[in-house]
This record gives structure tokens, C-alpha cells and sequence, in this order.
């Protein structure tokens, strides 16, 4: 008899750990094999925030020659088509933008794939009541990507419209980041359990544009620095910051006193690229940004849920790598 | 008989005497109010910067900004000789809370900033080297208006209503800054005392 219970116990025991190890080896094969997809809009032509057009472009340069995203897996919208933009698939027209991500995305994304969306503009807002559902905004505001092309006028994508066309979209994970004025408006909307969503500012505040003359936007910036960080070889840690007109010389060199990989890990998750971005946004001055992330899909837009325990599970997982 | 003919002198000369008293009133009431608007409530400033110390244009840039008081409200014109049409705007910071500094970053002397297209922000901040701001929103629409001339540049008429009559420190803010020029960062700033 105690023998059987002894023989039961083992059995047991090997059968956890089988378990727990083939739940191990599945998740690994199932990040081993994510496929990376990426739609980066540049909404508006307006001179004031020329760095939206610049911002862009840095992000196409770290997606494709740091993280290896290939080219074709990238959908680059631009408003300006006046300049030949490096990589540039359409002009960031409101059709064109869904178009991108009602069909392109959607038809070509499978369900473990890992999706970057990325908008860089004018922000805009409007009475809650004027579409989509009426109801779902507490401020009783929508908010909206101005769409301000070279032939296409002015349009605006509303948070309505883009909740509607990312629900098409049947992937892993998400990582969609709205930078615009009033940009923490869009959390409520987009906010789902595989999605991570970051936004330079709450849904009632304004964002900066270039304040240090960069030709970047100042949270973009940042943002995308942690991205692309470097570390010399003296281990400096300088950060690259370059002006990308279809050429890789550098002409910013901007240095940090600390580093996005706090753990020191040699990976960055999203939780410290956003955490670097907070330390450093000079859009903060002047009550300006104020920067917002959602990663446990209970659409607030703060590092707490509504328990308040900090939240960052999702975005501390590691994707990107040095 | 008599009575009513001399009754009748009387109102006319009373109503001429009304009329020509109500003249008076509003002429020395103009009078006052010109010499109001032009006498020792407004004042006048030029600067000019060397080509050397602004990379707007290659000739000598001109600012003449005048400040006039209209009984609590402000008005303020800035002329600059710029003749090239570029997106631009003037902004104007005053010392709104007293405390003898314009504070950079600061919501209490909260800048204001006209765009050549007559548009401005709701807000803005102040930046280190004396540019304002440039925010991820269009701009709206403002009351106030920029002429833009070929000959003679642009001309920003602004009004401050009820603004600071009350204030001993008159210190202002102003700045200048041709947007389109991006990392080469073309703007000219001057902060004196209008009063």
C-alpha cells in the first residue's frame, strides 16, 4: 500500500516537471519563432513639428538595420511625399492608414506574431458623442491622429476607428505607441491583455515637439534612444542620436548619465525603455508631456492597477536585445 | 402772447447749449484718450542684431516693438524687417507673477506665441534659450494678427486685455524664431522693461 503511494507520488512528481518543461520549451519555441511586423505613420507636413517627419525615419532606421525587421515587414506611411524618405510605402492619408492596417496588417499578421504601431503627429479631440460608440470616453472626449498629407488635406483618425481596425488584427502581442497631444486618450480605447500601449502625455495634456532643436520630438526621442542604445568602447554610455536624410553619419551625439538596461542584463524590455524615456523627456518642463503606459489591458492610463500594484509584467518581458 | 416766443429761445438756446456741451465732452474725452494712448503710457523700442548675431538674414535684423496702454488693456506691435515669408512666430513672456524674473519652464508667466498664420497655442513653455515651445497639436485660431509685407516684413499686433495695469514690473519677454530653419535654430530674443 505505501508502496503504491510512493509509486503514485513519482509519478506525479515526473509528471509536473515534464509539464513545466514542455510549457517552458513551448514558450521559448513560440518567441523563437515570433515574426515581427511594424506600421510607422508620420501624420502631418505642418513646419511647427517637422520633427514628426524626422522621428520616422529614425524609427525605420532602428527597425530595420538594429532589430533585423526586414523591410517588407514594414508598412511606412509618411505625409510628406515631397522628399524621398528612405523605405516610404504611401502617403499617410486616412485611407491609406487603415488600409494598412485593415488589410496589410491584418491579412498578413498570424496569431503569434509580435506587431509594432507607431504614430508620430498632431493631436486633436472631439465631442465623444459625434461617433463610434458615444459612451465610452469619461472626459466625454474622443481623441484623434491629425492626418495632415501633402495631397491628401486634413483628416483624423479618431480612437474609435483605430480600436475597430486593430481588432482585425489577430496577433501575439501588440506594442503601439501614439505620440501625439492628448495621446493618453487612446489608452482607454486600445487597451487589451496583449497589448502594451505608451503615449507621451494624459488624454488632457498637450505634447512637445522638438525643444532642443534635434529634429526629433522630445519623448520620441528618448524613446527611440533607448532603443538604439550604445555603449562604446570605453563603456561611455553615449547614445547615438542621428538625423536620418538617407544617410548613417550621426549628427547628434548625445550622452546619458545612466543606462535603459538598468538590470544590466545586456536586454531591454519595454518597461525600461519606458522608464529611460520618463527619466529623460525634456517635453516634461513646463507641464508639457507627461507620459503614459498601459500594459495589463484595465485601460488606465498609469503604472498602477486599480489595486495599486504596479503593474509592468507584460513590458518588463524582454524583446529587445544590445 | 409773449411768454411762449421767449420760452421757445430759451429751449433752443438750452438744447444748442446741451449740444455744444456734449461736443466738448466727448472732444476733450478723445483728446484725453489720444494723449492717453500716445503720452506717457506707451513707449517704443528698437533693436538690431548684426547678421553676425542672427543667422535670419544675411542683412541687419530690425525690431520695433511698441507697447501702448488702453486703459487696462495692453497692446503690443512687434515689427520685424524679415521680408522672406517663412512659417515664424513672435512670443511674448511677461512677468505675470511679480517675482522680478521671467521664469523659464514655469506656468506663471505662461508665454504667448503668435504665428504668422494668425494662429496661436493655448499654452506653451519657456525654454532655456529663450524659444518657446513647440507642441504636438495645430495651432488655433487667434484674435490677434501678423501682416506679412515684402517690403517692410512682418507686423505682429497683439492685445492683452486687462493685463498687469496693476503690476510695478513691466519686464518682458520677447522672441522671435523663423520655424522652418529646424536644427539651424534661426531666432533672435531680447527681455527689457516696456514701462
Amino acid at each position: 500500500m505505501r508502496a503504491q503511494l510512493r509509486q503514485k507520488r513519482n509519478f506525479a512528481i515526473i509528471a509536473i516537471v515534464l509539464l513545466t518543461f514542455s510549457v517552458l520549451i513551448g514558450k521559448v519555441n513560440a518567441q523563437s519563432y515570433v515574426t515581427r511586423w511594424a506600421v510607422l505613420v508620420s501624420g502631418t507636413i505642418d513646419c511647427e513639428v517637422r520633427s514628426t517627419q524626422f522621428d520616422t525615419q529614425f524609427m525605420y532606421h532602428i527597425l530595420v538595420d538594429h532589430y533585423g525587421i526586414s523591410e517588407d515587414r514594414i508598412y511606412y506611411l509618411h505625409a510628406n511625399m515631397s522628399y524621398p524618405y528612405r523605405g516610404v510605402d504611401a502617403e499617410a492619408t486616412k485611407n491609406n492608414v487603415r488600409c494598412a492596417i485593415r488589410e496589410w496588417l491584418a491579412h498578413n499578421v498570424s496569431s503569434h506574431d509580435w506587431v509594432f504601431i507607431y504614430f508620430t503627429s498632431h493631436g486633436y479631440y472631439g465631442s465623444d458623442g459625434a461617433r463610434g460608440d458615444p459612451t465610452d470616453e469619461t472626459d466625454g472626449d474622443d481623441e484623434a491622429i491629425q492626418l495632415d498629407t501633402t495631397s491628401g488635406g486634413i483628416n483624423y483618425y479618431w480612437d474609435d476607428e483605430l480600436r475597430e481596425d486593430l481588432a482585425l488584427v489577430n496577433c501575439w502581442e501588440m506594442f503601439i505607441v501614439v505620440s501625439t497631444c492628448f495621446s493618453g486618450g487612446f489608452i482607454r480605447d486600445l487597451s487589451a491583455t496583449n497589448r502594451i500601449i505608451m503615449t507621451p502625455t494624459t488624454e488632457d495634456q498637450w505634447s512637445a515637439g522638438d525643444i532642443d532643436g534635434d529634429e526629433f520630438c522630445e519623448w520620441d526621442e528618448v524613446f527611440m534612444d533607448a532603443l538604439h542604445w550604445y555603449v562604446d568602447g570605453n563603456d561611455t554610455k553615449w547614445l547615438n542620436e542621428q538625423i536620418y536624410h538617407n544617410t548613417s553619419e550621426p549628427l547628434f551625439w548625445k550622452y546619458y548619465p545612466d543606462t535603459p538596461d538598468t538590470k544590466q542584463d545586456c536586454f531591454m524590455s519595454m518597461w525600461e525603455v519606458w522608464n529611460f524615456a520618463w527619466r529623460h523627456d525634456d517635453g516634461k518642463i513646463g507641464g508639457l508631456d507627461c507620459p503614459c503606459i498601459d500594459d495589463n489591458g484595465d485601460g488606465e492610463p498609469t503604472y498602477r492597477d486599480t489595486s495599486g500594484n504596479l503593474i509592468g509584467m507584460m513590458a518588463e518581458t524582454p524583446w529587445t536585445s544590445t | 402772447m409773449g411768454e411762449p416766443k421767449i420760452s421757445r429761445n430759451h429751449v433752443i438756446i438750452v438744447v444748442l447749449s446741451i449740444c455744444l456741451a456734449v461736443s466738448l465732452f466727448f472732444n476733450g474725452y478723445l483728446a484725453w484718450r489720444l494723449q492717453t494712448l500716445t503720452g506717457e503710457s506707451s513707449s517704443a523700442f528698437t533693436f538690431l542684431w548684426s547678421p553676425e548675431e542672427q543667422g535670419i538674414t544675411s542683412d541687419w535684423l530690425q525690431m520695433n516693438a511698441s507697447f501702448v496702454w488702453d486703459e487696462n488693456d495692453l497692446y503690443v506691435v512687434v515689427k520685424i524687417n524679415y521680408t522672406a515669408l517663412r512659417g515664424s512666430y513672435l512670443g511674448l513672456v511677461f512677468d505675470r507673477n511679480e517675482n522680478g524674473k521671467i521664469d523659464y519652464q514655469s506656468m506663471d508667466d505662461l508665454p504667448y506665441i503668435l504665428f504668422m498664420d494668425n494662429t496661436t497655442y493655448p499654452t506653451t513653455a519657456l525654454l532655456s534659450d529663450g524659444r518657446l515651445a513647440m507642441l504636438k497639436m495645430a495651432s488655433i485660431p487667434s484674435n490677434d494678427t501678423c501682416i506679412f509685407d515684402l517690403e517692410t516684413g512682418y507686423t505682429f499686433t497683439m492685445k492683452f486685455p486687462s493685463l498687469m495695469r496693476h503690476l510695478g514690473n513691466k519686464l518682458v519677454h520677447v522672441v522671435f524664431e523663423d520655424v522652418e530653419s529646424g536644427v539651424a535654430k534661426k531666432f533672435v530674443v531680447k527681455r527689457f522693461s516696456f514701462g
